[in-house]
């Protein structure tokens, strides 16, 4: 049940790295329902290098959280590897499967739900360290630790439970439990989506600290596209349970060459008219040049999108008087 | 004919449609009284936008509430609100509900919440326009198939028998928005009516309420927690912030000059399409003022702090 079963990795994607962190390599997830089978995530291949920042964006229903859900192994993958420092995670299974999903934690959109209400808060931040056996001084340390990385403290915290904090609080809470494994990378879904415009700012400038005093890698998935645009070295676009268009976050949102993304951008409103780029529209004579179900091909440096070769030549044009 | 409204037609050119004069609500709770609106003042003008911005509890849909009387029981109001001429708290309830009920459509945020899921929604939509307009069930079922088409749900006729579930939550809020024009309303109000859509459905809608508006000439109430949704589309722009009207400006002015510290702040906060990557935000110091704090204006030292600070952080950049 992995991928060398599948034709689709049989070929390697043109834009995986050497040395890359994380390796998600032809992931498939399908879901049986009533009304037949739903493929939520359709071979998608992406790679994270130590320390860099990938944003998954994409409309809900794109399987942006099935993808991030499916490589800790929280939603069943019928093909595809993971390999997460040189371990293939979809081949592990009970006490070394728990292990490892330690140094893989997970950020949620709701902390609230995500927190036992009957819990102190200092226990909670914890008790991962707990489960993993460090001992009782080890824990007080690490908690913090952590709890100071996210601007609070044992004596703010105190004995309170997680309803007795705000949306904000809440949230560095939860990236506080995050870092408290030490762990390389965090997969952050939706981690902002339900907080206020100056609390969001906040909690992402609380996460880009932390990222860059630990060397952190992280997965940010949103569907907020100027929020991932500030964190992220890289952007991956999925549409229909695929990835259509990545690359560098720089040229995905200057050039971005597949139409989808195009459109996506094109209907994030803005406050200021002004940010948005003059964006290159190549002439796609026939639909097909830019299906989502096309491989990806180099488009740009470090930027990748599912395009047809004649698709290709109109971005390549467009791009090119753009420029001139 | 309600009365009062042949001497409203007389002078409605010149005076707003819905002119509001030191709204206040107060709420009484278990914790104590929460001083919701601290005195507002608003004016909407007949065929104008007006957008409503502010963070959670600033009070910008108790802000609504106040003014179309949907507040709870335990809420005190006081101030005026004059709708076409109408002294609206004047009113008895029923009178009140009834003029509101057809000059005024609402479209709120979440519809699964406000449409009845075991109703059809032909049922549904003939609701308002039988109370209404008195209108039979035929007419009202032809009028409900009209309005979803003008709202762009595709075979309009046989969906009118379809139940909530059945409906794509862009197509939910466009049902939302046809059983609003019922009545074709002078007010159209729009509360966080796109924010739980996908960016590319947000923009049909909000594309969808300005050609209507536009159309029938309504005016139009946006509220919204976000910014960039107002900023494009409005005539006018308020900023609320503990339960006061910060800013006032018109929409295209809103950034001119110096505006009001906590517009200047809310603006550095915001991530924009352009922002470099690891750039970081500029986070706005301390919290606003809790609603239960009894001083006439609370938020005065706050706001004085952030001007300090918005100052020093222009002059950084």
């Amino acid at each position: 049940m992995t991928g060398s079963m599948t034709d689709g990795a049989a070929v390697r994607a043109p834009y995986l790295r050497e040395g890359a962190l994380l390796t998600v390599d032809g992931l498939e997830c399908t879901f049986r329902t009533p009304s037949g089978p739903v493929r939520a995530v359709r071979g998608v291949t992406f790679d994270v290098m130590p320390g860099e920042t990938l944003g998954i964006v994409g409309e809900s229903g794109c399987g942006k959280t099935t993808a991030g859900r499916a490589l800790l192994r929280l939603a069943p993958a019928q093909a595809g590897s993971v390999v997460f420092d040189g371990v293939d995670l979809t081949r592990l299974r009970g006490r070394a499967l728990r292990a490892t999903r330690r140094s893989l934690p997970m950020i949620f959109q709701d902390p609230l739900s995500s927190f036992n209400p009957r819990r102190r808060v200092v226990d909670i931040v914890g008790e991962g360290l707990a489960i993993a056996g460090a001992s009782r001084q080890e824990i007080r340390r690490r908690t913090d630790e952590v709890l100071e990385q996210v601007g609070m403290s044992r004596e703010a915290v105190g004995e309170r439970r997680p309803h007795e904090f705000s949306g904000g609080q809440c949230q560095r809470l939860a990236i506080a439990r995050a870092l408290a494994p030490a762990p390389k990378l965090i997969v952050c879904d939706e981690a902002v989506a339900s907080l206020d415009v100056s609390v969001q700012a906040r909690v992402l400038n609380v996460l880009q600290e932390i990222r860059e005093r630990n060397g952190l890698s992280l997965i940010f998935i949103s569907h907020d596209l100027a929020v991932v645009r500030v964190v992220s070295d890289r952007i991956a676009v999925m549409h229909r349970g695929r990835i259509v268009e990545i690359g560098s976050a720089e040229a995905v949102y200057r050039t971005p060459a597949h139409p989808y993304t195009r459109r996506l951008l094109d209907a994030v409103p803005v406050v200021d008219e002004a940010e948005r780029h003059d964006m290159p529209a190549p002439e796609f004579v026939d639909e097909d040049w830019a299906s989502v179900d096309r491989d990806l091909v180099e488009v740009g440096p470090d930027h990748f999108a599912a395009l047809s070769p004649e698709a290709l030549d109109a971005f390549r044009d467009a791009v090119g008087s753009g420029a001139a | 004919m309600e009365p009062g409204e042949g001497i409203a037609a007389r002078d409605a050119a010149d005076r707003p449609l819905l002119e509001v004069r030191g709204l206040r609500c107060e709420i009484d709770t278990t914790a104590g009284t929460a001083y919701v609106l601290r005195g507002v003042d608003l004016e909407v003008p007949h065929g104008r936008t007006l957008g409503i911005v502010g963070e959670s509890g600033s009070g910008k849909s108790m802000l609504l509430k106040s003014v179309l009387d949907l507040v709870p029981s335990t809420a005190h109001l006081s101030g005026s609100v004059e709708f076409d001429g109408i002294d609206v708290r004047a009113m008895p309830a029923g009178q009140r509900r009834r003029m509101l009920g057809r000059r005024v459509g609402i479209v709120f945020q979440n519809p699964m919440t406000s449409l009845n899921p075991v109703v059809s929604i032909g049922v549904q939509m003939a609701e308002a326009s039988r109370f209404h307009l008195g209108l039979g069930r035929r007419a009202a079922r032809e009028l409900a198939a009209d309005l979803l088409d003008q709202v762009g749900v595709p075979n309009a006729a046989k969906r009118l028998d379809d139940y909530p579930h059945q409906f794509s939550g862009g197509m939910r809020q466009r049902v939302m928005i046809a059983m609003a024009l019922t009545c074709e309303p002078d007010l159209l109000v729009a509360d966080e009516a796109t924010t739980a859509l996908d960016v590319t459905i947000q923009k049909q809608i909000l594309d969808l309420l300005q050609r209507l508006q536009e159309e029938r000439r309504m005016a139009m109430i946006i509220v919204s927690h976000d910014l960039s949704i107002v900023a494009g589309r409005t005539d006018e722009v308020v900023v609320m912030y503990a339960g006061r009207i910060v800013e006032r400006r018109p929409t295209d002015e809103l950034f001119r000059g110096t505006p009001h510290p906590y517009v200047r702040a809310l603006r550095a906060a915001i991530p924009s399409l352009d922002t470099p990557a690891h750039a970081r935000l500029a986070t706005m110091r301390g919290a606003p003022p809790s609603v239960f704090d009894p001083r006439p204006d609370p938020a005065a030292a706050e706001i004085e702090d952030l001007a300090r600070w918005c100052s020093a952080l222009e002059e950084s950049a």
